[in-house]
């Protein structure tokens, strides 16, 4: 009688979860397609936002591969203003939406072993990156700590295009362009 | 009368502050070969705080260069500590080392956890606009890594570069040490994971690091010579674990830099502290594997 119950709860779980969206824990991964369609929506928003700061980097003088102190600054804080205000309206969410978050924290714990997280975890709580503001379109501080990316999760991670990067602070990952400093959008508790 | 003993005084403690300064007052004998057509090179990481310790260290390099002429010089990483504004790259590297850069020396740097990615435009650190990047000199081929953002196009970048490189040396030179006895940050276990198969595939003979604020050299790990050189800004004084099965040689209570030559077949280095003594010196020779394979 018991184990008939237990069918059923299980049955009615699997129900519930697969309506509501709820992604399995424990490593599974039982929606192959509902994984690559994330994936998809993921690369999109990222591309558009590659378009946005691109079209608008286009619109300042090119900076030379051999350019002065003053060059290098005056051009991070002309793109940082264009973007910032092209994505005024923008709230954390945009990229890592519900399911993108988990769809990344799944990737994170199964491609990065529980040891691991917990030394990345303690590297990121322990980094000097205290003064990093963790919000939307505002710039991460040039005096700050860049904590280096572990390459296996950099691996296992979608493919970010060359004018952005993963980060951690703390316990949030982020994704923050490489030139402006801008920080485009980022997901708290992302090291399960 | 007074005022001239007062001026007398002054004088003479200014002569004796200059004349005391550890620049000239212990500088080391060179023991590099300095032969004729070598490849000679300074390689130091952490160095950009724009501190005392470091414009001191940076007088001591000057006045070795006169001895030992070298031609460039590699930068493992941290350039820039803090702010990253004009004033910055101006204090904390160009004041700092303009006696070598008026001398024609090239620094040519790689990204640390305190670098932002724009140092690569920077002119005198000369990336030319790249994060991780190759040049030569002779027989000796350079690899600049990002070891703070090793993704798949870097390391395909790498393979693809290693795979069709037939110079004799093979030298990397990034930030985080993948062996070390730091008791800090230790060994970067997934940088030495990522890279060090590529290293041996491609027969890498030499890796020059930083991250850990001390001097260390490795036993050599599947054939490969790895160094910490990150005492150019700031010493971890006491940084390295005693009992380290690692350590073949360990410096930690100053900053250093190396002098490297590079001489045929042979690799000959100098550590030197910022008093001016030598704190370590060896010569590593090619294996015959690799000698077979670049006469070839």
């Amino acid at each position: 009688m018991r184990a008939v119950i237990n069918h059923y709860i299980l049955c009615i779980a699997t129900v519930v979860c697969a309506f509501s969206g709820v992604q399995m824990v424990s490593g599974q991964t039982p929606y192959p397609d509902s994984d690559i369609a994330i994936e998809k929506a993921f690369r999109k928003q990222v591309d558009e936002y590659v378009a946005l700061r691109n079209r608008l980097e286009s619109t300042l003088p090119a900076l030379s591969t051999k350019a002065t102190p003053e060059e290098i600054d005056a051009h991070e804080l002309k793109l940082r203003i264009l973007v910032q205000n092209a994505r005024a309206e923008f709230k954390r969410g945009s990229i890592f939406d519900s399911r993108t978050a988990a769809y990344f924290l799944r990737l994170i714990k199964q491609n990065y072993p529980r040891k691991k997280r917990a030394e990345l975890k303690t590297a990121a709580l322990t980094a000097d990156t205290n003064e990093v503001l963790l919000k939307v379109n505002f710039p991460y501080p040039d005096d700050q700590e860049l904590l280096e990316m572990p390459p296996k999760l950099l691996l296992a991670l979608p493919e970010l295009p060359a004018e952005l990067r993963y980060r951690f602070v703390r316990k949030a990952l982020l994704i923050v362009d490489r030139e402006n400093r801008v920080i485009v959008d980022f997901m708290p508790d992302a090291i399960p | 009368m007074k005022s001239q003993s007062k001026f007398l005084s002054i004088v003479s403690l200014i002569f004796f502050l200059l004349s005391s300064s550890p620049a000239q007052a212990q500088m080391s004998e060179i023991t590099l070969p300095l032969k004729d057509g070598s490849v000679r090179f300074l390689a130091v990481g952490d160095t950009g705080r724009g501190n005392d310790d470091q414009y001191e260290l940076g007088r001591v390099m000057a006045e070795y260069h006169k001895k030992f002429p070298f031609e460039f010089a590699i930068l493992t990483g941290d350039n820039i500590y803090g702010k990253e504004k004009a004033r910055d790259m101006k204090e904390k590297f160009e004041d700092v080392y303009r006696p070598l850069l008026d001398q024609g020396v090239k620094f040519y740097a790689s990204l640390g956890n305190h670098d932002e990615s724009n140092q690569r435009f920077y002119e005198l650190f000369n990336m030319n606009g790249n994060e991780y990047f190759n040049f030569k000199k002779d027989c000796v081929s350079f690899y600049s890594l990002n070891s703070n953002y090793m993704d798949r196009r870097q390391l395909e970048w790498l393979n693809n570069t290693l795979a069709t490189d037939d110079s004799k040396w093979k030298i990397a030179f990034f930030h985080h040490p993948p062996y070390s006895s730091g008791k800090r940050h230790g060994s970067s276990e997934d940088i030495r994971e990522a890279l060090e198969p590529i290293f041996v595939k491609y027969g890498v003979n030499v890796v020059f690091t930083g991250h850990e604020h001390f001097y260390e050299r490795i036993k050599p790990q599947k054939g490969i010579f790895y160094f910490i050189t990150g005492a150019g800004g700031k010493i971890r004084s006491g940084g390295i674990k005693k009992d380290s099965d690692f350590t073949a040689k360990g410096f930690d209570t100053d900053l250093s830099f190396m002098l490297v030559e590079i001489a045929g077949d042979e690799m000959f280095f100098q550590v030197i502290a910022k008093s001016g003594a030598t704190v370590d010196s060896g010569k590593i020779a090619l294996p015959q594997k690799a000698l077979t394979k670049a006469a070839k």
